[in-house]
């Protein structure tokens, strides 16, 4: 019987997991690694650190399967998408990855948006943007011109990864349609864009579908990591790809919620709908589809900040079980404070910041614990009215990401959507990448398959119709205070905090 | 007779009783402290148990005496402060009749506009101060409409320190200061005003006959002596508020000085020779005859860091028990480590709403520019440079009527902290003082002094008594930072204060609000 390694390298920590062909888990391993802010705004991580995490974690995994190296039948990698790796022509790392939490290249987006963003927009179907990967090149360009220099290639973090099992530089289509060079209808990098950037093409790596075999493990990448050499490596793809394919939402009006580091909504469309700014339209691993997504780049690290910030129990797992606990005994609406979660910016505005609003002398830290929970909610709902405003519609959510794990947070959540919420049982990118391969090997016999025989649902969440009305007015403030707050983060940012 | 030695100084502050021993040249023998609850039973509601005063102060009495080794039979004579025009309710067989309504609390705002839009400007007229939910005035107004089967009941009005001295001494009074603050005295007369009285529905016959502060009114009972060891027949002075008995206290007696006060509440105080009547700030008479004081004040300074203290920092309270030091310590520290600025993180501290310069019950506290960042620390810094600020703020209404503030003497709780002291002298970018004793009760000890004749006027108590431990001179540098940052604290009050409003009517008559 063949096993399915899926390894996620997502913004805060890396997975590993592996489940058999029935799709059943036999081991899920993760570990957290550093993200580092040297100026405000920024986020590095250094790609060694995943590689460390993977080192780590391999043995583990085996160990808790009781598998050996040689019983995985292929690994299939997904990753947080838009970071970007620089590599030397020996394939050496130049300088930390920059993520795409970064905000660093406000500057050089609005030079893309004004001189070229119709171009970009008619080419890739999507805007410039502080989080997308062509803007970080550009900066680099301009302030650490000798890294440019150097640089060979560029990577996305899963490509990385593959690159240091098999030696092969490859991406799929949907990393590179995430780095603003790509286009989307000829599924090809963009010659216009890179000649009008001048962004030299062969730093750009060879595009491949996700579900195809890209190479397998050489005999150092063996010994390095404790995986046996010739285990065929996928291309892969998106953390995001993987998610909505390994929670089931294969299908149009299937939507998906992700409470993960960065949220985000997802809703599987038939067609693209390209343009609108700050809701994007990504490839379906079912080639024929499209998913629209926007998204918040903080949502679970917004109550991992809050735990880290105002909990002295650092980074103990039965601490986010205590703040449910606290939260829990507040009404809905947490006595009146609103929360804004945008502790890294948005996607659309870079200056905006977090905020707690409404604070009184009666309110205890279970407040401010809802707060955050509730906070984070409507944000995900603001992403959900943009695509509505489209058009796009989605009838329920499957909640994914480390988020889902929280009751509370399921209940607040379909409270403020008013929705049904599916809890899937397994959700995480590496389990949609595990049966990706599965898909890539022949072991199922398409996607549909994959989902047939190893999707399950764990938990159906209904709203309460009174709690999501009175979360409407409380949305309404929310919305309100938000247009207030984006102009006083503008001026807040010329005082050069 | 053993020779009488000690002044005795009570004083009920909003946070607790703290009490001051004094020998007869004014010098600090020794002190005590102790904190009550504030009851928040309802979002902007705020009351105190009158009985939990008395218990308070005896228990704080008898801990000073222990501690210094002295004996109450020796005191020579008591001043008594406190927190001003809270109402107490009496009826028949000496019943309190209702939990106290503070000055902070702010369920009055109906009926404060309600008086506002009918009689404000005669109101302004006649007691130099503007209506808001903070006097006793709208308060009773709302108890009249709300509990009244209440109402009927009241027999005698009491403030704060006068319920208190009536338990030691039986005797029925208040000073023209307190009185002054009810909204219920014809400021120019020194009488209570009865179209104002007639406004709450009791008769005048409740309200105390007004005195002056500094006046010998009675003596301690014999059951009192026994309830607290003091001798029986020492004599008390009427007494006045806390803000007259610490601004006298802290040495301020003479025009164009300067008061900041961070205690529960914060304010700034501008000694003056006349009223200067104005809707952002309050006109108090001073202790001393013919001296005014305008008052700009704020309802949440120590009030903030100690709700910060205890609502987010759980670990850091932890932490000073295993050490043995204050959390407050702890949290200066941390702070002292952030930059000016706490890199754009700001604290507004409005929350139980604002006073001066606003005036908004509908104001809220916030945190504003946060980012991933911003730890613990920023907080913490933020804390108390967003109460600098709302200081900042409040100054400015007495700056504006176009008589400077020279220096700053700086008392209450937060002066104690010398990060705040400098963070302070930095925005405000005046030089500060620090008295020795910047309490209330302080200054209500050497009153007492003046009372039985000990210093021959009140100006001679402090020329005798008044000591500084500090003087903070503002850094320019740090000034003109401050001065950069502070539109944008303005700014982002002028742009929530609607938002506040419209969180306020989303959760309008919702009964777990602030559960």
């Amino acid at each position: 019987m063949a096993n399915l390694m899926g390894i996620d390298i997502g913004s805060g920590g890396c997975k590993i997991l592996i489940v058999n062909s029935r799709g059943e888990v036999l081991t899920q391993k993760c570990r957290e690694y550093e993200t580092s802010y040297p100026h405000p705004g920024w986020a590095e991580q250094n790609p060694r650190d995943w590689e460390d995490a993977l080192r780590g974690l391999l043995p583990l995994a085996f160990a808790e399967a009781g598998l050996r190296p040689g019983d995985i039948g292929c690994i299939t990698i997904g990753a947080a998408t838009h970071s970007v790796v620089l590599l030397d022509k020996k394939g050496g790392v130049l300088r930390p990855a920059i993520l795409w939490t970064d905000r660093r290249s406000i500057a050089e987006v609005e030079v893309l948006k004004r001189d070229f963003g119709d171009m970009i927009l008619e080419e890739t179907y999507h805007a410039p943007n502080v989080n997308w990967t062509l803007p970080y090149l550009v900066w680099v360009r301009a302030h650490e011109p000798g890294v440019w220099e150097e640089t060979a290639k560029i990577l996305m973090p899963k490509d990385y990864i593959r690159y240091r099992f098999t030696g092969k530089m490859a991406t799929d289509y949907m990393d590179a349609h995430g780095t603003l060079l790509f286009d989307v209808l000829g599924r090809r990098w963009s010659s216009r864009i890179c000649q009008a950037l001048d962004i030299p093409m062969d730093i750009l790596p060879e595009v491949l579908p996700p579900a195809q075999i890209a190479g397998e493990v050489n005999s150092g990448a063996a010994a390095f990591f404790g995986l046996a050499p010739g285990t065929p490596v996928l291309v892969g793809t998106t953390d995001q790809a993987c998610e909505a394919f390994g929670s089931g939402a294969i299908r149009p009006g299937s939507g998906l919620l992700k409470l993960a580091t960065a949220g985000n909504v997802a809703v599987v469309t038939e067609k693209a709908y390209p343009g609108p700014p700050r809701v994007y339209a990504y490839y379906h691993l079912a080639s024929n589809f499209w998913y629209t997504l926007s998204g918040t780049s903080s949502c679970a690290v917004a109550y991992r900040w809050f735990r880290d910030t105002f909990f002295e129990e650092k980074g103990e797992s039965g601490v986010y079980r205590m703040m449910d606990e606290m939260a829990a005994k507040v009404a809905p609406g947490a006595g009146g404070i609103l929360f804004h979660p945008s502790l890294q910016g948005s996607l659309g505005d870079p200056y905006l910041r977090a905020d707690f609003l409404g604070i009184m002398a009666s309110h205890r830290k279970e407040h401010f614990v809802r707060a955050v929970l509730e906070g984070v909610a409507f944000s995900l709902l603001d992403c959900l009215q943009k695509q509505e405003a489209l058009g796009v519609q989605a009838e329920e959510f499957r909640l994914i990401g480390g988020g889902a794990r929280s009751s509370l947070w399921r209940k607040i959540i379909s409270d403020v959507f008013g929705r049904r919420m599916l809890l899937p049982a397994e959700s995480d990118a590496s389990f949609g990448a595990a049966l990706l391969g599965g898909v890539g090997i022949g072991i199922f016999k398409n996607l549909e398959d994959a989902v047939e025989k190893c999707v399950r649902i764990r938990e159906t969440v209904d709203p309460d119709i009174s709690n999501h009305r009175l979360y409407g007015d409380f949305f309404s403030c929310y919305q309100a205070s938000e247009a207030v707050l984006k102009d006083l983060y503008r001026r807040l940012h010329r005082l050069s905090f | 007779m053993a020779k009488k030695e000690y002044l005795l100084g009570i004083d009920l502050g909003t946070g607790g009783c703290k009490i001051t021993l004094l020998d007869t040249r004014g010098q600090v023998l020794g002190e005590g402290f102790t904190e009550y609850e504030t009851r928040y039973p309802r979002p902007g509601w705020a009351e105190q148990d009158p009985q939990e005063w008395v218990k308070t102060f005896r228990e704080t009495l008898r801990r000073v005496f222990e501690e210094t080794r002295r004996h109450p039979s020796r005191v020579a004579a008591i001043g008594i402060d406190g927190s001003t025009h809270n109402a107490v309710l009496m009826g028949k067989r000496e019943k309190i009749l209702r939990s106290c309504i503070m000055w902070m609390d702010q369920r009055s705002i109906r009926q404060s506009r309600g008086l506002e839009r009918r009689i404000g400007k005669e109101i302004f007229r006649i007691t130099f101060n503007k209506v808001n939910p903070t006097w006793t005035l709208p308060q009773l107004l709302w108890i009249r409409e709300n509990e009244p089967e209440i109402l009927e009941k009241v027999e005698r009005v009491f403030f704060t320190k006068d319920y208190l001295r009536y338990r030691l001494t039986g005797t029925w009074e208040t000073d023209y200061i307190d009185a002054h603050g009810s909204m219920l005295l014809d400021g120019g007369k020194r009488r209570w005003s009865e179209d104002l009285i007639g406004e709450t529905g009791l008769s005048p016959g409740v309200f105390p006959p007004i005195r002056k502060p500094a006046e010998i009114c009675g003596r301690v009972t014999r059951r009192a002596a026994i309830e607290t060891g003091l001798r029986e027949g020492t004599p008390l002075i009427v007494g006045t508020s806390d803000t007259a008995a610490e601004d006298y206290g802290a040495g301020a007696i003479k025009v164009g000085q300067g008061i900041v006060k961070m205690a529960t509440a914060g304010n700034v105080c501008l000694m003056a020779d006349r009223p200067y009547p104005t809707p952002a700030g309050f006109n108090y008479p001073h202790v001393i005859e013919g001296l005014w004081y305008i008052v700009a004040g704020t309802n949440s300074c120590a009030l903030a860091n100690r709700w910060y203290r205890d609502t987010l920092c759980q670990g850091e309270m932890k932490e000073a028990r295993a050490a043995g030091k204050a959390a407050f310590r702890i949290l200066d520290e941390g702070a002292e480590k952030i930059p000016l600025g706490s890199e754009g993180l700001f604290f507004h501290p409005y929350l139980l709403g604002e006073r001066s310069p606003y005036f908004d019950p509908f104001l809220r506290a916030s945190f504003i520019g946060a980012t991933a960042r911003h730890r613990k620390e920023h907080f913490s810094r933020a804390v108390l440079e967003g109460v600098a600020y709302s200081l900042l703020d409040a100054q400015r209404v007495l700056g504006g009527l176009g008589r400077k503030i020279k220096d700053i003497r700086l008392i209450g709780g937060g002066a104690k902290s010398p990060l705040w002291r400098k963070i302070l002298a930095d925005v405000l970018g005046k030089p500060v003082w620090v008295p020795a004793s910047g309490d209330a009760s302080f200054g209500s000890a050497l009153l007492a002094g003046v009372g039985i004749g000990l210093f021959s006027d009140p100006a001679e108590a402090v020329r005798q008594g008044v000591r500084y431990v500090a003087r903070v001179s503002p850094d320019a540098r740090a000034h003109k930072l401050y001065q950069k940052y502070f539109p944008l604290y303005r700014k982002i009050h002028d742009q929530l204060a609607p938002v506040h409003r419209l969180i306020y009517e989303a959760f309008a008559g919702d009964p777990q609000t602030g559960s």
